[in-house]
């Protein structure tokens, strides 16, 4: 597969304030790319730029091996949804995906047979005459990604469109939007601040932050070996001490907590542990595994995500434990003293 | 404002400057022709001719003899101060009768009335002025309507003297300008959260400390574009003050007026008319500066 | 004082009574005309000597009716053709600043958005003076320089509508950016990544959503239009419009007929007020 998006060493500034800086990357055809960061971290602009919404400061924007530089939005082959949707409230259903087929002049029969195909693709046939007002979220969310795709762009640029769903609908549309990119075969780039939604259905994923990206990769290489503490902090869960020095292969945390670990990098800062890299009473003799003892605070019960909010016994460190989904745990109580293990691959330090 | 409300301000605010000059002329273009020709250039010819004189040849010369004549004849500049004072007084009146009314339909009574209250305000407005100010003189009139009845139930004998006097002339100028103090009042109000009122009074205040510490000061955009719109309003007004208005009642438009269409003196006429304009923008500048508020608040 | 805070007894009935006659005073001089407009009487004043239409229909010479009075009637139909054009240009051009202010970046902004402004804080009569001296002076340039003598620049029927036109557009303009501001701009990038030009984009997304404010906008620049008169005193020629016709009668030759013609203004204004108060009634339902 060929790159159909390149990014060149990508800066924007607005005055003095630097929102994209020297960004790179590329983007497979028919991939699925997303951009992790929390708002205001220039994610947004970078879509603005790769639509032409945005001139950029520096570098170059290449979609299918040609430069964007100062070619004007309507020119551009991508097509936005856009955050809130920005579905056109005067026109019905129909209307607003047909919107940019006329702008293209294109016969009506034409129209109207890509507009019917979209429609039954999304499953809103029949909802052509209802007023975009009067749908669901679900089915808005819908109606503005046909109004894109019937466009037959070479990239999708998506704005954080689920963000205004709630809870259960979102989970739902994620599936849905992942399911339906396979399907369609169109590149999508994804903008969002919630790592589950990158997580799910990405093939690549970048972490944004201040401007610049922090690492590229598949979810499970992000997931599971970040490379930079912002990383580590920003997606998933993780336990966070300062470390205040090392002695040999010890670590030792601002809080008098010290903790093996062998082979480790020269003057770390800080360390990440995951809540469910913790293994509560370890069994004797396993290797590379490093056990300490740990007092239970409080139990958050939360469903298949409950965790215990610990102490480090002797220290005053606190430390997350995800509890395994059996009923092996559930005798615990507050106070109560364990044994916790940890394999030494798991406690990552930058 | 947030480092990311401020980039948002910004993106809004910043466009790709090559593909959309074409739309920019296309708007700017009759703009610019409506605000040259009929603005810019109108009022820089009424500038020029106030300080032209025709000599004796018949050719158009400089001169300060429009401004030096407004100095010199005492009924020009008595009316011109008199002017002012009065506009100045009825913006005041205009909001003392007003402002209780305003409270009262947005915070007293409920919305579904009040809508109905409104329309009554409204439908003068839109009648038009000259339709209201003819109403005022057959109800004022020494045959009008109001001596008629003070007559018929014995109060007076003969009919009290109230048309074609500053009284007559006042009324006339608050009733066309007051309401465009009671909208803007209003909408700020509106805007006021009822909870503020009830904190107030939860903490002891009575109706007076709430009014002057919470609900003047909270209204104070709305109050001061009113008061704007209704000053001017009323320093160039011309209806009340020649219809309602009596032989002493004169009005600094009036003399313009009648150096444009009766002596013909159209040098002099600008030089009056371009004094008016500077006695409004300056106290409407006055204004604006001490209450900090914009020009464009003052329209919406 | 306010709904959810109780008051004593004589507090609310004293504060319904200053606004009973508040409301008095805004509707008496509208019935006092209205009333006499039916007065069997050839003069505008009480006593009441029987109702008649005579002020309508009439067409004697003693008792000339509105609609038998053909000066009274030609200046109806300038006021309304005048009020037309007048509301046509304003909202063209109004719109069109509107748009310009809101969404165009361009080197002396502010000067220009000042400038369109001042209509607002510019007395009429001062408007009015302005815009004769110059079309005068343009005139007469083009008279000494061509020979020709156009009539647009002096006081005629196209000079008044341009003087009310150069304010008019200001109110416009000012309506509809209000509701301007509270368009999302996404509807618009999102038309012109669907390949919209932006022209196009205006067009069919902008427009649309600005209509109910450009039709409000129009109906406010006809009623300026119908009623002014402190501008068009000054720019007015053989054509008259409605107030300056009924203006000059008031100083010089007063008949009921003058309620007639008030009466019909109210009463198309009220119903008109009535109408737009039941529709936004219903629609709030």
């Amino acid at each position: 597969m060929s790159n159909i998006l390149e990014i060149k060493n990508l800066t924007k500034k607005f005055g003095d304030f630097t929102a994209v800086e020297d960004v790179n990357f590329s983007v497979k055809d028919g991939g699925f790319f997303s951009i992790l960061g929390s708002s205001g971290c220039g994610k947004s602009t970078l879509l603005r730029i790769i639509a032409g919404f945005e001139p950029e400061t520096e570098g170059e924007v290449i979609i299918r091996g040609e430069s964007m530089k100062g070619v004007p939005p309507e020119k551009r082959p991508v097509n936005i949804v856009f955050q809130h949707l920005a579905l056109f409230p005067m026109m019905n259903v129909r209307e607003n995906v047909a919107f940019g087929l006329k702008r293209l002049k294109l016969s009506n029969t034409e129209i109207d047979s890509r507009v019917n195909e979209m429609l039954s693709r999304v499953g809103l046939e029949g909802y052509e005459k209802k007023d975009v007002t009067a749908l669901s979220g679900g089915q808005k969310q819908r109606v503005a990604i046909a109004r894109s795709l019937v466009m037959k762009p070479s990239i999708l640029l998506l704005d954080e469109p689920l963000g205004a769903l709630d809870r259960k609908l979102r989970e739902h549309m994620k599936v849905e939007l992942k399911l339906l990119q396979r399907e369609i075969g169109t590149t999508f780039i994804y903008i969002t601040h919630d790592q589950s939604e990158a997580l799910v259905m990405s093939d690549e994923i970048a972490v944004m932050h201040e401007g610049r990206f922090e690492q590229i990769d598949t979810p499970r290489n992000l997931y599971k070996n970040p490379k930079t503490a912002f990383v580590a902090g920003f997606v998933g869960d993780s336990n966070r001490f300062e470390l205040s020095r090392t002695e040999g292969d010890t670590l030792i945390t601002n809080k008098g907590w010290s903790i093996n670990k062998k082979s480790s990098m020269a003057e770390p800062k800080v360390l990440y542990i995951r809540p469910e890299a913790l293994i509560i009473n370890p069994s004797e003799g396993l290797t590379d595994v490093e056990t300490f003892g740990i007092t239970i605070k409080t139990i958050l019960f939360d469903g298949s995500n409950t965790k215990l909010a610990t102490t480090v016994t002797g220290t005053t460190e606190e430390l997350l434990i995800s509890l395994p989904q059996n009923a092996e745990f559930d005798g615990l109580s507050e106070g109560q003293t364990l044994q916790v293990g940890v394999h030494i691959n798991d406690l990552k330090c930058y | 404002m947030s480092q990311n409300a401020k980039l948002q301000n910004t993106l809004q605010t910043t466009k790709p400057k090559n593909s959309f000059n074409v739309t920019l002329y296309l708007l700017i273009i009759p703009v610019l022709l409506w605000l040259v020709l009929l603005i810019v250039l109108p009022h820089l010819d009424l500038l020029v001719s106030s300080f032209e004189i025709e000599n004796d040849d018949g050719e158009m010369v400089f001169s300060l003899a429009n401004y030096i004549a407004f100095f010199k004849e005492e009924i020009y500049w008595l009316t011109f101060v008199k002017t002012a004072a009065y506009a100045i007084g009825v913006t005041a009146l205009a909001f003392i009768i007003t402002f209780p009314v305003a409270f009262y339909l947005t915070k007293v009574i409920s919305k579904k009335n009040a809508a109905f209250f409104i329309l009554l305000l409204l439908i003068p407005l839109w009648v038009g002025e000259l339709v209201t100010v003819y109403g005022w003189m057959v109800l004022l009139g020494d045959h009008g309507i109001i001596n008629h009845f003070l007559m018929a139930i014995g109060i007076v004998d003969e009919p009290i003297n109230m048309l074609y006097t500053d009284f007559s002339m006042i009324i006339g100028l608050l009733y066309m300008s007051m309401l465009f103090m009671v909208v803007p009042v209003m909408s700020t109000l509106e805007s006021l959260d009822d909870s503020l009122i009830e904190a107030a009074s939860d903490l002891g205040a009575s109706k007076w400390t709430i009014f002057r510490t919470i609900i003047i000061p909270y209204s104070m955009p709305g109050i001061v574009s009113g008061a704007i719109i209704v000053f001017m309003l009323v320093i160039g007004d011309y209806l009340a003050p020649n219809i309602l208005g009596g032989k002493s009642s004169l009005w600094f438009t009036e003399q313009i007026y009648n150096k444009f269409l009766t002596t013909f003196n159209w040098n002099e006429g600008a030089a009056f008319g371009f004094l008016l304009l500077m006695l409004s923008s300056g106290i409407i500048w006055l204004a604006l500066k001490f209450s900090g508020q914009k020009l464009d608040r003052v329209g919406s | 004082m306010i709904r959810s805070l109780p008051n004593t007894t004589a507090y609310t009935i004293t504060y319904r009574i200053y606004v009973g006659l508040f409301f008095l005073f805004l509707v008496i001089p509208l019935i006092a005309i209205s009333v006499l407009a039916f007065n069997d009487s050839n003069y505008i004043a009480l006593p009441w000597n029987g109702f008649t239409l005579d002020w309508f229909f009439s067409a004697t010479d003693e008792r000339e009716g509105l609609f038998a009075d053909s000066n009274l009637l030609e200046s109806i139909n300038t006021s309304l053709t005048t009020a037309l054009i007048v509301a046509t240009m304003s909202t063209v051009i109004g719109t069109i600043a509107a748009l310009l202010f809101e969404e165009e970046q361009f080197r002396l902004k502010g000067l220009l958005y000042f400038l369109a402004l001042t209509p607002l804080v510019i007395p009429g009569v001062i408007l009015g003076i302005s815009i004769l001296l110059s079309s005068t002076y343009a005139g007469n340039l083009i008279e000494k320089n061509f020979g020709v003598d156009i009539e647009l620049f002096r006081p005629s029927y196209w000079l008044v509508i341009f003087g009310q036109f150069s304010f008019g557009a200001t109110y416009v303009m000012l309506l509809v950016a209000a509701r301007l501001k509270k368009f999302d701009r996404s509807l618009e990038e999102a038309a012109l990544s669907l390949k919209a030009t932006r022209v196009q984009a205006i067009w069919y997304i902008t427009i649309p959503f600005l209509r109910p404010a450009i039709i409000g906008a129009f109906i406010v620049a006809f009623l300026l239009s119908f009623s002014n008169i402190n501008t068009t005193i000054f720019l007015v020629g053989s054509d008259p419009t409605l107030p300056i016709d009924l203006y000059s009668r008031i100083r010089f030759s007063s008949t009921p007929v003058l309620n007639a013609i008030s009466f019909l203004i109210v009463l198309i204004i009220t119903l008109f007020a009535l109408v737009n108060f039941f529709i936004k009634r219903k629609s709030d339902d």
